[in-house]
């Protein structure tokens, strides 16, 4: 209320934020028994008094548990799906992971990359993750994967029987099939696709000691110049 | 613009802890001063010069326990305004303040006007409940009030009513100023009241003369309508003077400062 005063907004406007960053029913408590969650919320909701098409939230999701987390996390959501643009910045990139569409990896000042998340996560190629019965049938499927030129490397110690194979998931059948024509029985097959921190790692192992880099990514995607590191938009979520 | 930030500000200090709490200290003040000093008052004039049950039955006899609660109420609107200040800086809500309104000097000057609005409200009501004290405790000791109602009666009354409530304002400001400078209610609260009580009155028995341009001393006498080291006029003047300052150098520093909370 003192917010909506001060910025002549309607005082009516203060129910219908409560209302939608879900606080509607403790309109009326005092600040002092909100949880952390609560208040982040209401922080949020202050911001949307003025009812903006620009959110811009810093660290929206610091310091709550994991139920505070998914709460806010579905309130953005909600928001870029009413058609508000939000502008999140993080350094918990599993979260800007979950919840957002353009990124803006910002590293000691420098722009090093704009695009779609998974622009980003192409980065770094999907690996089929095989583990099989035994540690020679394991060595044997190495050699038959590199045979045909698929990089592939054996993972963990000298007695283990899991394989990193870099390919996606379209190629498991023929892996599959490879093994089963040499008696090789797979106990695990999986596609492990990178996380935005390997690729966050990723681009800033090769962008160390270059220029601003940018992706081919459409200018509007994520444009930003300053700290905001990824934006949830009002498009569909991949 | 000003006008909002007033509303918004006014709405904080409708809260009911701080509305009951400031008022009920207030008014406890006023009226407390005028139960002590007519339930002190002498049958008979004393070689001090005390005040005497007869004086009381002048005109000006209602006035004279409001008088003397200058200081005390003085006190108490400079921890108000201290805290309505400084605690926007140690509660870290100045910040989403100035989200809605960046023109830190219209948000502080919106400010002020509630702060000493709301002080001036608390400064009648504890007058009016004094008022009513006062005649029973003139009924207790005897005391004709048949002068009191009359118009000169009421034309004191109501001079000192100003008085006060200017004096009160000038602590206030002087509370506010703190608690901008000091970032803090509670440092500005007790630095202020340790230098605007103790020091002032150590300074003005140590040093002759100094009572005419100590601020708490000026503004004691304003409530009082002006004493014989520091009249009226003089008081005021010198008092408008040091508040101007004090105003100008606080709105400075406020919309220079970065704010961290």
């Amino acid at each position: 209320m003192v917010l909506a005063r001060l910025g002549g907004i309607k005082t009516k406007r203060v129910d219908v934020v409560l209302e939608r960053v879900g606080l509607g029913a403790r309109g009326l408590d005092p600040f002092r028994t909100y949880s952390l969650g609560m208040r982040q919320r209401l922080g949020i909701g202050a911001a949307l008094l003025p009812g903006p098409e620009l959110l811009v939230l810093d660290e929206p999701t610091n310091g709550l548990d994991p139920h505070g987390i998914a709460e806010i996390r579905a309130m953005l959501r909600s928001f870029a799906d009413d058609g508000m643009t939000v502008f999140v910045s993080s350094h918990l990139l599993s979260e800007i992971q979950q919840i957002c569409e353009h990124l803006v990896v910002i590293e000691t000042g420098r722009l090093i990359f704009q695009g779609g998340v998974e622009e980003l996560l192409a980065a770094r190629a999907p690996e089929l993750i095989v583990r099989t019965e035994s540690r020679e049938d394991a060595m044997h499927l190495l050699q038959l994967v590199s045979s045909i030129g698929r990089s592939a490397h054996m993972v963990g110690d000298n007695g283990s029987t899991t394989i990193e194979i870099a390919a996606d998931c379209s190629w498991a059948g023929d892996l599959n099939r490879l093994a089963m024509a040499d008696g090789i029985t797979l106990v695990h097959l999986s596609e492990r696709r990178s996380t935005l921190e390997e690729a966050f790692f990723e681009i800033t192992r090769s962008c160390a000691g270059q220029t601003v880099r940018e992706s081919d990514a459409p200018r509007g995607a994520g444009r930003s110049d300053r700290a905001a590191e990824a934006r949830t938009s009002e498009a569909g979520r991949p | 613009m000003i006008w909002r930030s007033f509303e918004s500000e006014w709405v904080k200090m409708r809260r009911r802890r701080l509305w009951y709490g400031s008022y009920g200290a207030i008014t406890a003040v006023v009226v407390l001063t005028t139960i002590v000093t007519i339930a002190g008052a002498l049958h008979h004039p004393d070689a001090r010069g005390d005040l005497t049950l007869a004086q009381l039955a002048h005109a000006s006899g209602l006035s004279q326990g409001l008088t003397q609660s200058g200081v005390l109420l003085g006190a108490v609107s400079f921890s108000i305004a201290a805290f309505q200040f400084g605690g926007e800086f140690a509660q870290g809500t100045l910040r989403n303040l100035l989200v809605r309104q960046p023109r830190r000097s219209v948000l502080m000057a919106g400010k002020c006007l509630a702060v000493l609005t709301f002080l001036i409200g608390a400064v009648v009501v504890a007058t009016m409940v004094a008022i009513c004290a006062a005649f029973v405790m003139a009924h207790l000791r005897g005391i004709p009030t048949s002068e009191w109602t009359s118009g000169t009666g009421m034309g004191d009354l109501g001079i000192l009513l100003g008085d006060l409530a200017i004096s009160a304002c000038g602590f206030a400001i002087i509370g506010m100023i703190a608690g901008v400078l000091l970032r803090s209610s509670v440092i500005a609260i007790a630095a202020g009241l340790a230098v605007l009580l103790p020091v002032e009155t150590i300074l003005t028995d140590a040093i002759p003369g100094t009572a005419r341009w100590l601020p708490a001393q000026l503004l004691e006498a304003i409530a009082q309508g002006g004493s014989a080291t520091a009249p009226f006029g003089a008081a005021l003047m010198t008092v408008s003077a040091y508040v101007l300052g004090a105003v100008v150098i606080a709105m400075l520093v406020f919309a220079r400062r970065d704010v961290t909370a």
